[in-house]
Order: C-alpha cells, then structure tokens, then sequence
C-alpha cells in the first residue's frame, strides 16, 4: 500500500466494481444530520412520555445522559465502518473512552447505585425525623440521586445519597415493630439455645449476652408502648391537627443538649416548668438528664412526639422558653 | 434477512413478557400496599434485566463481529465494577468487623465521638444506643476508619494475654471463697508472682475482677472548679463514690488528669455489667452535679 492509498481509501466505497472515492463521507454526513434529528424527536417524545407518568426529571436527565453515551457509541462505529478503518482500533479507543467516561461517571453511578442500596436497606424512610452527618430534618423524599431533609428552618435541602451511606445516621424516629421484630427474633434464639445444652464458657457469655440484650430491647419497646398508649388515650381530646407524616406505628424521640451554668438546683426547677408547660404541645411531657459536667452542666432534653412536625414547628419556641426562664432575672 | 425477523419476533416475545411482568408488579402493589421504593425499585431491576436481555439477543441471534462486543463489555463493565466499589466496601468492611470482632454486641464502646451499648452489628450498618436512648447507624467502613474504644474486656482474652493459668485462677477463687483475713494481700502476692505488671495495675484495687466472666471498665471526664478547701472537695468525691460501691459491685474510682482553670477529673467505674452503667449514669452525674455545685437556700 502506498502513501496516497489511506487517503483514497479513506471514504471510498464500490458500487459494483466501481469505486467512488469519498462516497463514504457523503453518507456519513447525511446520517450524521438524519441522527441528530431523530435525538431531538426521540427527547421531545420522551419528555412527553416521562411527564404523564409522572417521572421525576433527574430520572429523565439520566435517561439523556445514558442515550447520547450510547449514541455516541454507534457513530464511532458507524465511522470506523464508513471511513474504513480497521476494527482493532475501536476495541483500542473504546478502552481509552470507556475508562475515562467511567471515571467520569463514577460518582453519579455511584449515586444512583447508592439509592437502590438505600430503598432496600431502609436506614429511614419517609416522614422520618432523622440527622444525617451535621444535617438534622425530616425526610421529605428519597429518589434514586438525593434525599430531600426539610430542615428546622423549613427549608429543603437535597443530600446525596452517597453522602447517606459515608457518615452516621441518627433515625428519631422509632416504630414498634422494629423492636417487637427484634424481641420475636431473640427470644426465639434464647429457646433454641435451651435445647442445646451449654457447656462451652463463651456460649455462657453467649447466652447472657443474649438474654441482655433481649431485657434491653424489651425495655425500650416497653418505653415506646407506654408513650404510644399514653397517646391513643389523649386523642380524643386533640384539637391539634397532625401533619401527614404521623403513623399508628411511629413515634419521634427527639434528643438535644444544652449547656447550663452551675446551678444545678435552679436549672432543675425552671427545666421542670418549661417541661410542664410543653407537655400540651408534645402530647406527652419532655424529659431531661443530665450527662456532662465540664465548664457548664449539659443537659439532654427528649422529648416525644407522634408528629415530626412538631419538632420542626416548637423547636424554636422551646429554646426561647429555656432562655427566659434562665435569664430573666 | 433471516435473522432480523427471527430477532424482531423475540424482541417483540420479550417485550410481551416485560409488559405482563410490569402490569403483574402493578396490581400486585397496589393490593398488598408494598412501599413505594421498594415498588419503583423492582421495576428499574426489571427494566435492567430486559435491556440486558435484548442485548443478548442481539448478539446471539445477529452475530455482532467480537470487536464491538468486547468494546461495549469492556465499557460497561468498568463502570458497573466502579459503582459498585462503594457498597463492596461497606459489606466487605461490615464482614471483617464480624470476624475479627474488635466489639461484640452488648459491650460498652466507643466508635469515633459515638459511646454507648452496641445493640446489632448488621451488613451495613451498626447499630449503637446512646446513653441518652439515641439509636445511631454508624456505616461500617466509618468503623474502619476511627479508632474504637472497647470498654468491656473478656477476662478470658485478659488472663490469655497475661500468662495467667487456669490453675492460679483457681487458687484465687479458693482464697476468695475462704472466710481468711487479708484476702487482697494474699491474692496480690499471688500475682506478684507472675510478675506482670499490667495486670497488678489493673487489678490492684479488686483482685476479686479475675473471676469475673468479663467486665465494662468506663472511664468519663468531668471538669472541676476546684476554688474550695482540698479536704472538703475531695471528700465530696470521695463520698459519691462511696455511696455507688453497692450499685456497681466495685468502688468507682476518680483521678486528677490535668490542673488548669479547672481541674479535669477522671472517674474510672468498673462494674461486670455494661447496661448497669448505662442506666446509672444519669443518676451519677446528676449527683455529683448536686454535690459539687450546692446552692445555697434551696
């Protein structure tokens, strides 16, 4: 083959045993303008398509993305048949692509893959009050990219679901049947354990450390119970109105601290009224305890909830409400 | 030409059962009232699945040349096997942590700024209880990443490590069950013996800790104006730990770390049960906050 050869070759086509040199380009130009037609209908439809079932647009957006990977994908083929050269090189520039789109591309992958992990583990779920990392809200939506938090100021915020799988995830929000699941699961091992004669010392431990965490878990849904009860039976007195997130099966403990000076006798008083005074709004009164002495006494206040909302709405009042009783005279 | 109808005719077979599968998830849903994720999800899983199937199809049935095929696997593989690193790592990570057992469930730990009782060491997440009642998720490759803290020790790890035998262990239980005087002394010496120090340091205070199946050794700080008369100050401690011997089986003890503006106090609490010390902690510190800080007229 001669220099000049690659050249003519380059585009050249046979019509019989004619050859027509840059046929090749000809046609590629013509499906070229013929493709880029058919994207903008086929996005003009899909839009469409995707608006009457109600598909949120980010889903769309990754629809495109995907479509004019593949698209161009098939014009380097067609390139590489058209122009004449050598398959082997598609495999090479392929590889360099395909590395490069994907390291591109890792992170929203990742993101995407991230919220399947999410909807199937179910760390949390809609209308949970939770605290992801620093951020603290109510889960107002979980799409397969982001995690909508309405946070104390109302405002909604997307995180990224990869951002959900990295950092500590605090859920407020507890259901009964997770911890009534829980105890059916343990006392049922407890049993089997019975059965089996236990001689070895770590299946001692074993064992204790199972009936453990068996009174452990009782004693907390025994908590959730009583507060659940202790709701059913104020409702019909309730003039309040619930927001949509309230569940038969869930209630919110929400805990925070504040740090007091070192009075510990008047701070016990006045946390006592304002606990007093806000057992209308919370259905049940506010707790506090105390953990930590350092410069000031910090102290943990739960409060507990059907309605997440509340938390949301009160919060604001309550901190005012601790810092007039403290230091107003 | 052959084969374009016969691919045209599966495509349309495979199309036929997406349609039925999808209208089957439909009523199904809407029936058992599944959550809506779990619903939305199945259905992409399914979408997946039938994309994956045409391709197949189209390879099979219409003989793609080798050279695109490897191109198009070697792209998408690369990109799978990168989405995936994240979750591989979470789970991979959650099954070292379940076979190296640096913690177990109900020991009392601290994983990076979280303290508190483990409850449930899961795939991805592992499930801790606050002091305060909090339950956190903590991802399991953050574990791997800060340091833990185990307060609960395994006496059995413990002799293990020390060189202590079954034999001395039962030479002590016999001294101890025994109504002789000076039982600490006798037991100490006994240790001496072995002469390892960590263990005499550890145990110098409640020799009778070695027949302990295992034991929660806590330790929390507390920060101290330390304006008042030494001895009336350090009584006060004294006193509160005195009065928590009984709860805990074993005197809490307390030492002064650092001396400052205010002093930072150290209170080291032993006791053969983790849940003990969760429940008493309010308690204790709301004491100490009484003791140390008395108002005056109320």
């Amino acid at each position: 083959m001669e220099e000049g050869d690659f050249l003519l070759s380059l585009g050249s086509f046979f019509v019989g045993e004619w050859e027509i040199p840059f046929m090749g380009l000809l046609i590629l130009g013509i499906t070229l303008i013929l493709i880029y037609i058919l994207t903008k209908l086929f996005s003009k439809i899909m839009r469409k398509r995707l608006r009457v079932k109600g598909i949120p647009p980010d889903m769309y957006n990754g629809i495109k993305f995907f479509f004019r990977i593949f698209m161009a994908f098939g014009i380097v083929i067609l390139l590489t048949y058209l122009l004449n050269i050598d398959q082997k090189y598609i495999a090479l520039i392929s590889g360099i692509v395909g590395t490069a789109i994907s390291f591109a591309s890792m992170k929203a992958i990742n993101n995407f893959i991230a919220g399947i992990w999410i909807t199937l583990t179910t760390p949390f779920e809609i209308g949970d009050y939770v605290k992801i990392g620093s951020k603290e809200g109510l889960i107002i939506e979980i799409s397969l990219n982001y995690t909508k938090l309405m946070y104390q100021d109302k405002n909604i915020t997307m995180i990224p679901n990869i951002e959900c799988l990295k950092t500590n995830i605090i859920n407020y929000t507890i259901s009964t049947t997770w911890f009534a699941d829980q105890i059916f699961k343990l006392e049922s091992q407890i049993e089997d354990a019975k059965e089996e004669k236990i001689k070895n010392n770590d299946d001692v431990i074993n064992f204790k450390h199972q009936k453990q965490k068996l009174e452990r878990m009782k004693k907390n849904y025994e908590q959730i119970k009583e507060v659940q009860n202790a709701i059913d039976e104020k409702e019909p007195n309730l003039n309040k109105k619930h927001s949509k997130y309230v569940d038969d099966d869930r209630i919110v403990r929400y805990t925070f601290s504040v740090a007091l000076p070192k009075k510990p006798g008047k701070n016990f008083k006045n946390l006592e009224e304002i606990c007093k005074k806000w057992a209308k709004e919370f259905e049940i009164q506010p707790k506090f305890i105390v953990l930590g002495v350092d410069a000031h006494i910090h102290y943990y206040f739960i409060i507990i909830t059907p309605d997440p909302m509340d938390i949301i709405d009160y919060m604001d009042d309550f901190y005012k409400d601790i810092y007039k009783k403290l230091f107003s005279d | 030409m052959n084969e374009y109808l016969l691919f045209l005719i599966v495509s349309a077979l495979i199309y036929f059962v997406y349609r039925v599968v999808m209208s089957f998830i439909n009523r199904m849903s809407k029936k058992r009232k599944y959550a809506v994720n779990a619903v939305n999800v199945l259905k992409i899983l399914i979408r997946v699945v039938t994309i994956i199937l045409y391709i197949i199809a189209l390879v099979v049935i219409i003989k793609i040349p080798d050279e695109y095929l490897v191109s198009l696997t070697s792209i998408s593989g690369i990109i799978i096997g990168f989405a995936a690193t994240e979750i591989m790592s979470q789970i991979i990570s959650g099954i070292y942590i379940i076979s190296t057992k640096p913690f177990g469930v109900n020991d009392f730990v601290q994983l990076g700024d979280t303290e508190g009782i483990v409850l449930e060491i899961g795939m991805n997440y592992t499930v801790v209880q606050r002091i305060d009642g909090t339950l956190v998720k903590i991802p399991n490759k953050k574990i791997l990443d800060s340091k833990v803290k185990n307060y609960t020790i395994k006496m059995k790890d413990e002799l293990e490590k020390n060189d202590i035998n079954e034999d001395t262990v039962e030479e002590i239980k016999k001294i101890s069950e025994s109504d002789e005087k000076k039982k600490k002394f006798q037991i100490s010496s006994i240790l001496s013996k072995q002469s390892t120090t960590n263990i005499k340091k550890l145990y110098k205070n409640f020799s009778d800790l070695i027949l302990e199946q295992e034991i929660t050794r806590y330790t929390f700080e507390i920060q101290v104006y330390f304006d008042e008369k030494p001895e009336i100050m350090l009584k006060k401690l004294d006193s509160i730990c005195k009065k928590y011997e009984s709860v805990y089986k074993y005197k809490p003890l307390y030492s002064i770390t650092s001396f400052g503006y205010r002093a930072t106090v150290q209170f080291i609490i032993t006791c053969p049960d983790a849940l003990v010390i969760v429940d008493q902690q309010e308690k204790l510190i709301n004491d100490l906050t009484n003791v140390l800080y008395q108002e005056e007229g109320i």
